[in-house]
């Protein structure tokens, strides 16, 4: 798969993010399917509950919020009326490190992947197009594409779903959930041109904050505070695992002790019938357990995938910037004391 | 109203009754709303006849600016005298007004369009009736792609905003002298802004014109070493400049160097007192360790994570 935005669709969700820091924002995508392996996104809306900022603790939680459907419904139809015919391609989130992995993005991407499984003709896989705004008011340009992972498809349709069984048959871990696909901006000659007297030429100082030393500070901070919460997520959700986990081996070893109780009398009726039949011995195969004991049920392990991959992002974060840091702050030292 | 030839200067009075204005509409366009009606006219070009659109945005009260934000091509269709804004005008207008609440219709633009009473009529619709920018003017923006000949030229664009010209009102109604659509367009500024995020993208896309499709760089570090390279040319200019002085072969008309000139002596003057060489090396040392120590912590976390995930499914899977 890969993705081609429009310059003008790369431009408004950059200042989607711009208007609604350091709030998240987010919004539906519309394009046209090339091939079924690529799409060209024309058109870009802002979901309307990126203005109310005060219930957007989670990221993407708005995409299934009733008011985004049937505003995505409603673009989508407007816009087939005025024969532009576009499609429903995915979401932008103008986000910040990894914290729109979450639960719920995965789930609604899911949902709709299922939905639209069902369909005859094939579709091109939704697209999450993600944009950091912290970045980019560093003088960055960061956009990244990603559709669900064809692992994460597989497991979602297993029984029992997230279970450890299911998660080491379908190879998914927390760093492949998403897959990262590419991502380009189409480039009309048109607006090429209109680039040229757009833009003025001078090398003004606010683009290079990126060489600005200790600039991305604010950025990290926000980000370690982000790490500690999750990882204090992770630790409660690990907690709970671990309790299943107790839960089980109790139970495993009461098992185990009714099964040598059990075989203890049967070779005492063998003891003194050696003739037995085996219908007149006790039965201690897990059949005859599954009556007499219940196993606890191996909780979703989705929750502690996302909160890894979330954890895993961060960290890949700091040290993206940890880097620059330091190739900046060695260039400077060199040159100046040495 | 007194049916008379009534010409007002738009810069002057609004053309509906509204008290003088003594300030100059201004227009700022953003990158992005301007960008769309490129891309949308580029989608269109096969299509025959003009395009139409609107233009959503919002107005300061204290200033004089139009903001435009957005835009949207309307269909519609001319019949000799006659033409119709498709309906779907007013239900694009109710979407955007969902995901900007704050943000109304400003105007419409008009793309390779010829001057004719059309246009008039036009105008007629964005500044009366509802989802139009009454009691505001309408902004008209023109954009021409292409010369007389139909060639594609560099875009030109110009704002215009309108007062109404001949008979109106009730005596003109009843002497049947009443014409909707006449006006006498005026040109105001315009200009083009963008937020510092939307200025970094501009410009990665002005490096890469010639490249039918632009990718999106990967890497913050490659990003790094791009802007390195530009500071390396800035610096050589720079040196370039003071060698210059002070040999005295400046060539003192050429504007660039005026430029350069003022940019050193704002910059250079305002620059705080430095620090004495030890402290800085030692705050740079600091910095340099605090970094690193963030790498240390942020990669040791990674790898238990990685650990942590591993053995999980061991364990798990033995039982």
């Amino acid at each position: 798969m890969s993705y081609e935005l429009n310059a003008s669709v790369a431009l408004k969700i950059a200042r989607s993010g711009a208007e609604h820091w350091p709030h998240p924002a987010s919004g539906p995508l519309f394009g046209f399917p090339e091939t079924p392996d690529s799409v060209k996104i024309s058109h870009v809306f802002s979901f309307p509950t990126n203005n109310n900022h005060h219930n957007q603790n989670e990221e993407g939680f708005s995409f299934r919020s009733n008011v985004n459907l049937d505003f995505q419904e409603r673009t989508l139809q407007e816009l087939n009326k005025a024969k532009i015919g576009a499609q429903f391609s995915g979401w932008y989130l103008c986000s910040q490190g990894g914290r729109f992995i979450t639960q719920s993005v995965l789930e609604t991407m899911l949902q709709f992947h299922n939905q639209r499984a069902k369909s005859l003709d094939r579709q091109p896989e939704l697209v999450l197009v993600v944009h950091e705004t912290s970045k980019a008011r560093q003088g960055l340009v960061s956009f990244k594409a990603y559709i669900l992972s064809p692992q994460l498809i597989q497991t979602s349709q297993m029984r029992e779903k997230f279970i450890t069984k299911n998660l080491r048959t379908a190879e998914l871990t927390f760093s492949n959930l998403l897959k990262e696909v590419p991502l380009t901006v189409r480039n009309l000659s048109l607006v090429g041109g209109a680039l040229d007297g757009l833009i003025p030429d001078d090398v003004s100082t606010e683009s290079e904050r990126i060489l600005a030393l200790g600039n991305s500070t604010q950025g990290d901070l926000n980000t370690i505070e982000q790490l500690l919460e999750t990882v204090d997520h992770f630790n409660h959700n690990q907690g709970n695992f671990h309790y299943y986990q107790r839960l089980l081996s109790r139970e495993q070893q009461r098992i185990s002790q009714w099964v040598s109780k059990r075989e203890q009398e049967n070779a005492a009726t063998l003891k003194r019938n050696p003739n037995a039949t085996e219908s007149e011995l006790l039965r201690t195969d897990s059949y005859e357990w599954c009556k007499h004991f219940k196993l606890p049920t191996e909780p979703s392990r989705l929750e502690n995938l996302v909160l890894s991959g979330q954890i895993d992002a961060f960290c890949e974060g700091l040290i993206n910037s940890a880097d620059i840091e330091i190739a900046k702050s060695i260039g400077v030292q060199n040159r100046l004391f040495n | 109203m007194v049916a008379s030839l009534h010409i007002v200067n738009p810069n002057l009075a609004s053309a509906f009754s509204l008290p003088p204005r003594s300030n100059t509409l201004s227009v700022s366009i953003h990158a992005s709303a301007l960008l769309q009606i490129l891309e949308s006219s580029y989608f269109d070009q096969n299509k025959n006849g003009r395009i139409i659109g609107t233009l959503l945005g919002s107005r300061s009260e204290e200033t004089t600016e139009v903001q435009v934000k957005d835009s949207f091509i309307v269909s519609h269709t001319e019949d000799g005298d006659e033409f119709t804004i498709d309906s779907s005008q007013r239900e694009f207008v109710a979407i955007h007004k969902k995901s900007s609440p704050r943000d109304s219709v400003v105007g419409w633009f008009s793309i390779n369009s010829k001057v004719d009473s059309f246009i008039g009529l036009v105008h007629d619709f964005f500044s009366k009736g509802p989802d139009s920018t009454h009691p505001y003017p309408a902004i008209y923006l023109s954009i021409q792609l292409c010369d007389e000949s139909g060639s594609f030229v560099e875009p030109v664009f110009k704002a215009y905003v309108a007062s109404p010209v001949g008979c109106y009102g009730a005596l003109a109604s009843h002497l049947d002298l009443e014409k909707a659509g006449s006006f006498v367009f005026s040109e105001v500024p315009t200009k083009v802004i963008y937020s510092a995020n939307e200025k970094s993208l501009l410009a990665h896309f002005k490096n890469n014109v010639v490249e039918p499709k632009v990718p999106i760089p990967q890497n913050d570090t490659n990003q790094l070493i791009s802007q390195l390279n530009k500071l390396d040319v800035s610096i050589d200019q720079l040196i370039d400049y003071v060698d210059k002085v002070i040999s005295g072969s400046l060539d003192r008309n050429d504007v660039k160097n005026d430029e350069i000139g003022r940019f050193l002596l704002t910059n250079l003057v305002s620059l705080p007192t430095s620090p004495s060489k030890e402290e800085l090396s030692s705050s740079i040392s600091s910095h340099i360790q605090d970094s690193l120590m963030i790498d240390y912590l942020a990669s040791a976390v990674k790898t238990q994570l990685d650990v942590s995930s591993k053995l999980m499914n061991l364990v798990q899977d033995d039982k």
